[in-house]
């Protein structure tokens, strides 16, 4: 079956500074907007651009993440010939080995594009929130005759010492990278999103399979092997709201995005649904001595408490006399009475006891509760201020 | 234990909601601002096992399939079993009772592996499973087995419609020597060798076109048992009733009593995302659902899906359904407003406690109401 663009989705990785939050499951499926995991925006993405040829590259910690997506029915990718695929490492007579890294996954994976004859190959990261349109990057692509085009977008001048930099020229032909630069002359920022020409990049990635040398990374090693080489590069100029989620301080900032209204990805536009799971909660009930500010509540919630400026998962509940303030708790949370929580994640299942009092200053990074978190306060004694 | 078909037979059900089924029956009614009233029949005989799903339709029954679909939502779309509408003969013109609908469609029931037939309607709202019904009726060998209660579901219960009168009087003559009372449900489980005979053999005797009051009159010479049903559970069969079970649900112990942690009433998915609560908004004992945003004052009262409350407008005593948009300065009060309606600045809506104020669907109110 032919077909003009296959995507890979790498979803595989640690995200090592999330810490706690991706301890039992890839960054992928960290939830995310009070009813989402993360790779439910890349997914729905496709949906929208009708991009129907999805290969999902897994391999850290996926139960939770392969649960979720299965065979990708809420977003349309239970499809009868193609659709979504989930690709896992695996032996071969020859042994095998785990993917070593971007590059190197679509490499052990070769064989699942070609049965689909691409002419492009698009290469998504299941951990960015953001809402874009695939076929106007794949338009660019065609128009400029690239051999590679790099989705980019204007990040402010202090930051860029956190990105990819990349240099282009007014034909939108990249000239040059940075990797992390404090100081720089070009504020354009790598997303980590590409499309290739199927048959130049199946001839890169054969090559940087036998580099002994190489990391199999598609930023540090097969991009800058095609500007050597002198392949036509090109980025395309993306505007509205992108955010990787990579530190609990910027996954919790997303989170306030979200309430302020400031986050420009509005979750409710018609024309650009997010589509996830439904786990068929009912209704939140919000009891006589409940009140809700500035917030977002899923359904099954009960809140009898006071819930300001947070964000609750499906199946929260908290209790009379409580205050969570600032906080995203994820589902199954219990919040019991007199409890007072500022600028926490609560993560998923965590019962909170009564007259629990965690209150982070606005000096400090947020703190992930987990179920871990409570055993060790109890050994030292509690945690009651 | 394929041994169980279900029927969700709306065929003698009344469209007696006023303007909620002017457009739908009643079986499509929304209720408990995520939910039409057949989810409860559906994801109850789903959770029994009960996989193989026929529903007898009557009429206004469009909203009703665009909700059901293929039974995906109820994994009823499976290589085994499946859900099958089963609208009136169109020949029929004059369609009464439920009796030629199992006459019409008795091939398709013959066809079924089933030995027996779960019977239900969609008023009865409740969240349970039908293990012990079904399992007592296999093992007590029962023609009939049905599902009682201890207090009548509903007032309409208690009236002099002579069909229900009937129907409860023969059920309390059969179940005398029962000391606790047991009301009929409208849910009952018969074997299908003896539905063939009741429909075809006694031909020339059948005096109704219901089927219960030819089960009823039938009563003297079929083993017929009940089993009492426990737990939550109200029925639907005024706007009343509608009003005041939908508002019962506010208080938290009904509220966890129906919608029990781990068992889930399925419906069909949408997409919404949470709800939206504002820094002006102000809520108090209300049951809300996803894809609302609320700036406004809502208290005692029930929003489903993608309703909006401006800052200024104030919801009280009321249910309010899917899409309707509440703008800055509305009042509404003791009433029921049917979907995609917009109320505006000016707009005062005041219903009886006893008898709310109904709007009917995708009105643009320019009134002012007041009783």
């Amino acid at each position: 079956m032919k077909k003009e663009c296959v995507a890979m989705l790498l979803a595989g990785g640690i995200g090592k500074r999330l810490g706690q939050l991706t301890k039992d499951m890839a960054k992928p499926a960290v939830p995310f907007g009070g009813r989402y995991r993360i790779i439910d925006f890349v997914l729905s993405n496709c949906l929208q651009s009708n991009i129907n040829t999805v290969g999902v590259l897994t391999q850290y910690q996926p139960l939770t993440l392969h649960k979720h997506i299965g065979v990708g029915k809420p977003w349309d990718l239970d499809r009868m010939d193609d659709g979504l695929a989930i690709l896992s490492p695996f032996t071969q007579h020859n042994g095998g080995n785990w993917y070593e890294g971007t590059a190197d996954a679509v490499t052990k994976n070769i064989h699942y594009i070609d049965q689909f004859d691409p002419q492009y190959v698009l290469i998504l990261s299941g951990d960015h929130i953001y809402h874009m349109d695939y076929n106007e990057l794949l338009t660019h692509h065609k128009a400029t005759n690239a051999d590679v085009t790099i989705s980019v977008m204007e990040v402010p001048w202090k930051e860029t010492s956190r990105f990819g930099i990349i240099h282009m020229n007014t034909d939108y032909e990249i000239t040059s990278f940075e990797e992390k630069p404090l100081k720089t002359k070009s504020n354009l920022a790598s997303m980590g999103i590409y499309v290739f020409k199927w048959s130049v990049l199946k001839e890169c990635l054969q090559y940087d399979h036998n580099n002994a040398y190489s990391d199999h990374d598609f930023g540090k090693d097969i991009l800058p092997y095609m500007l050597l080489n002198q392949k036509k590069m090109c980025a395309f100029p993306f505007r509205g709201y992108w955010k990787d989620v990579g530190t609990i301080q910027s996954y919790w900032d997303a989170h306030m995005d979200l309430l302020n209204g400031q986050f420009l990805l509005q979750l409710d536009q018609k024309d650009w649904m997010t589509y996830s799971h439904d786990n068929n909660h009912p209704p939140q009930l919000i009891t006589e001595t409940g009140s809700v500010h500035q917030s977002l509540i899923n359904n099954g919630c009960i809140v009898s408490g006071m819930v300001e400026s947070s964000v609750l998962f499906e199946n929260v509940q908290v209790g009379n006399n409580s205050i969570v303030k600032n906080s995203v708790l994820h589902p199954g949370v219990r919040v019991g009475r007199h409890v007072s929580l500022d600028r926490v994640i609560v993560q998923e299942d965590v019962i909170i006891p009564d007259y629990t009092n965690i209150n982070v200053p606005l000096s400090d990074e947020p703190i992930v509760l987990s179920k871990e978190f409570f055993i060790e306060t109890q050994k030292v004694g509690g945690m009651k201020s | 234990m394929n041994k169980v078909m279900g029927i969700i037979n709306l065929a003698e059900e009344k469209n007696c909601l006023s303007e909620l089924t002017t457009d739908r029956c009643l079986a499509a009614v929304p209720f408990a601002a995520r939910y039409r009233l057949i989810d409860f029949a559906l994801t109850n005989m789903v959770r029994s096992n009960v996989k193989e799903i026929a529903i007898f339709t009557h009429s206004n029954y469009r909203s009703l399939l665009t909700h059901v679909g293929s039974g995906a939502d109820w994994d009823l779309n499976k290589r085994h079993g499946g859900l099958y509408v089963l609208p009136p003969y169109w020949q029929d013109t004059d369609i009464n009772g439920d009796i030629d609908y199992f006459l019409h469609n008795w091939d398709y029931i013959e066809r079924s592996k089933a030995e027996h037939l779960l019977i239900s309607g969609s008023s009865l709202i409740t969240n349970t499973n039908f293990d012990k019904l079904i399992q007592d009726h296999i093992n007590k060998n029962a023609d009939i087995t049905f599902l009682t209660i201890k207090t009548p579901a509903s007032p309409a219960l208690n009236d002099t419609s002579t069909f229900q009168d009937n129907r409860q009087k023969a059920l309390s003559t059969k179940i005398n020597n029962v000391t606790e009372s047991a009301f009929y449900t409208g849910i009952y489980l018969i074997k299908k060798s003896c539905l063939h005979s009741l429909i075809f053999s006694s031909g020339s005797e059948i005096t109704s076109n219901l089927l219960i009051d030819v089960i009823c009159s039938q009563f003297s010479l079929m083993n017929v048992q009940i089993v009492q049903h426990q737990g939550y559970s109200c029925s639907i069969n005024s706007i009343q009733d509608y009003y005041h079970h939908s508002l019962q649900l506010l208080e938290q112990k009904n509220y966890e009593q129906l919608f029990q942690l781990s068992r889930n009433v399925t419906t069909k998915i949408s997409n919404y995302k949470p709800a939206k609560y504002e820094q002006t908004a102000s809520v108090k004992q209300s049951l809300i659902s996803t894809g609302c945003r609320i700036a406004g004052n809502v208290e005692k009262s029930m929003l489903s899906r993608a309703v909006t409350v401006e800052a200024g407008a104030t919801v009280k005593n009321s249910i309010i359904l899917d899409h309707c948009q509440i703008k800055s300065g509305a009042y509404i009060e003791n009433a029921i407003i049917d979907k995609f309606t917009v109320l505006s600045e000016g707009d005062i809506i005041i219903g009886d406690k006893e008898h709310p104020h109904v709007i009917g669907k995708q009105k643009n109110v320019q009134t002012v109401v007041k009783k």
